[in-house]
C-alpha cells in the first residue's frame, strides 16, 4: 500500500473526526445536553477508527462518505448502550436517545463533505477556514476540560467549561484568525502564525504561558493537517 | 476470488466473532472463559472497534464483488 495514501488518510481522519466532534459538541450545549470528556474521547476514537479504516481500505468519495457517516454513529451508539455509565445519568442528559445517531450522522456527513468535496477537490479559502476552525474547537474545548481534571476537578465539573455562547465566540475568533491566515501566501507558516495569534489573545485574557502554548497547537495542528490535503484532488 | 477478497472474508469473520463476544457477552461470562482483562468499558470499546473492522471488511468485499460484476469503464484516450 502506498505510504502517502496512509498519511493522507490519517490526516483526513483526524480533521474530519475533530470537525464532527465540534458540530456535535455545539449541538449538545445548544440543547442543554452534557459534554463529558470521557464520552467525547470514546466518540472521537470510534469515529476516527471508522473514517480511517474506510479511507485506507476502501477509499474516499461519496459512497464511502455515506457508509462512514452511518457506521461511525451506529458503532458509538452500540458502545453507549452496552458500556457502564461513567457519569450519573440521573443528573446529566447525554446521548440516550436513538435520535442522536441521526445527529451524529449529520455532523459526520457535513464534516466529511466539507473535507472531501470542498477542500480536497477545491482550493477555496472559506471552506478551509470553516473546517480548520471547527477542527480546532474540540481541541481547545478538550484542553479546557483536561485542565479542570488536572487541577483536581471532578468529571461533573468538566461538563460546565463552556456554554453555547462561549463556544460560538471561540469558534468566531478561530474562524477570523484562520481566514486571515489563508489571505497570506499559501504555505504552512500562516497556520503557525494564526496559532500564535490565538495564544496572544489568550495572554490578553491573562492565561498562563502553558495555556497560551496549548492554544498555539490547537490552531496550528488542524491547520497543517488540512493544508496537507488542500487541493489534493 | 482475489487475494484481497479472501483476506476480507477471513478478517470479517475473525473480527466479527471477537467483536461480538467482547461487546455483547455479559462480563461475568467473559471472566469465566478467561477473557476478563481490563475493565468492562475497555473490553466493550475494543469489541466495538473489532466490529467496525469487520463491517469495513464486508464493505471492501462488496466493492470487490461490485467491481468484478460491473468492470469500470476506461475513458477513451484521445489520439
Amino acid at each position: 500500500m502506498d505510504q502517502q495514501h496512509l498519511w493522507r488518510s490519517l490526516a483526513f481522519a483526524i480533521v474530519v473526526t475533530l470537525a464532527m466532534n465540534a458540530l456535535d459538541m455545539l449541538y449538545h450545549v445548544a440543547t442543554n445536553t452534557a459534554v463529558h470528556l470521557h464520552y467525547v474521547a470514546v466518540k472521537a476514537t470510534v469515529i476516527f477508527a471508522t473514517v480511517l479504516l474506510i479511507a485506507v481500505i476502501v477509499g474516499r468519495g461519496r459512497t464511502p462518505g455515506i457508509v462512514t457517516s452511518i457506521l461511525g454513529p451506529v458503532a458509538f451508539y452500540i458502545y453507549y448502550t452496552v458500556a457502564t455509565p461513567t457519569l450519573d445519568r440521573s443528573l446529566f442528559t447525554l446521548d440516550e436517545a436513538v435520535w442522536y445517531v441521526v445527529v451524529h450522522a449529520i455532523a459526520l456527513g457535513i464534516a466529511y463533505w466539507l473535507m472531501q468535496s470542498q477542500i480536497v477537490k477545491n482550493k477555496e479559502r472559506l471552506p478551509f477556514a470553516v473546517l480548520v476552525s471547527l477542527a480546532a474547537l474540540p481541541l481547545y474545548w478538550g484542553w479546557l476540560m483536561e485542565l479542570v481534571k488536572l487541577t483536581g476537578g471532578l468529571d461533573e465539573q468538566t461538563t460546565t467549561v463552556m456554554t453555547f455562547g462561549t463556544a460560538l465566540l471561540v469558534l468566531v475568533i478561530l474562524f477570523v484568525l484562520v481566514y486571515l491566515a489563508t489571505l497570506l501566501p499559501r504555505s504552512w507558516w500562516p497556520g503557525i502564525l494564526a496559532g500564535v495569534a490565538f495564544g496572544i489573545v489568550g495572554l490578553l485574557f491573562r492565561v498562563t504561558l502553558i495555556d497560551a502554548g496549548a492554544r498555539v497547537l490547537v490552531v496550528a495542528v488542524p491547520y497543517l493537517l488540512t493544508y496537507f490535503l488542500w487541493g489534493e484532488k | 476470488m482475489s487475494k484481497a477478497g479472501v483476506w476480507a472474508v477471513v478478517a470479517a469473520f475473525f473480527f466479527g466473532i471477537v467483536g461480538s463476544i467482547l461487546t455483547f457477552v455479559p462480563p461475568q461470562n467473559l471472566v469465566q472463559i478467561g477473557l476478563g482483562f481490563g475493565r468492562h468499558n475497555d473490553r466493550v470499546l475494543i469489541g466495538v472497534l473489532a466490529l467496525i473492522i469487520a463491517v469495513v471488511c464486508v464493505y471492501k468485499l462488496l466493492t470487490l464483488v461490485w467491481e468484478y460484476k460491473v468492470p469500470r469503464k476506461h475513458s477513451k484516450k484521445k489520439k
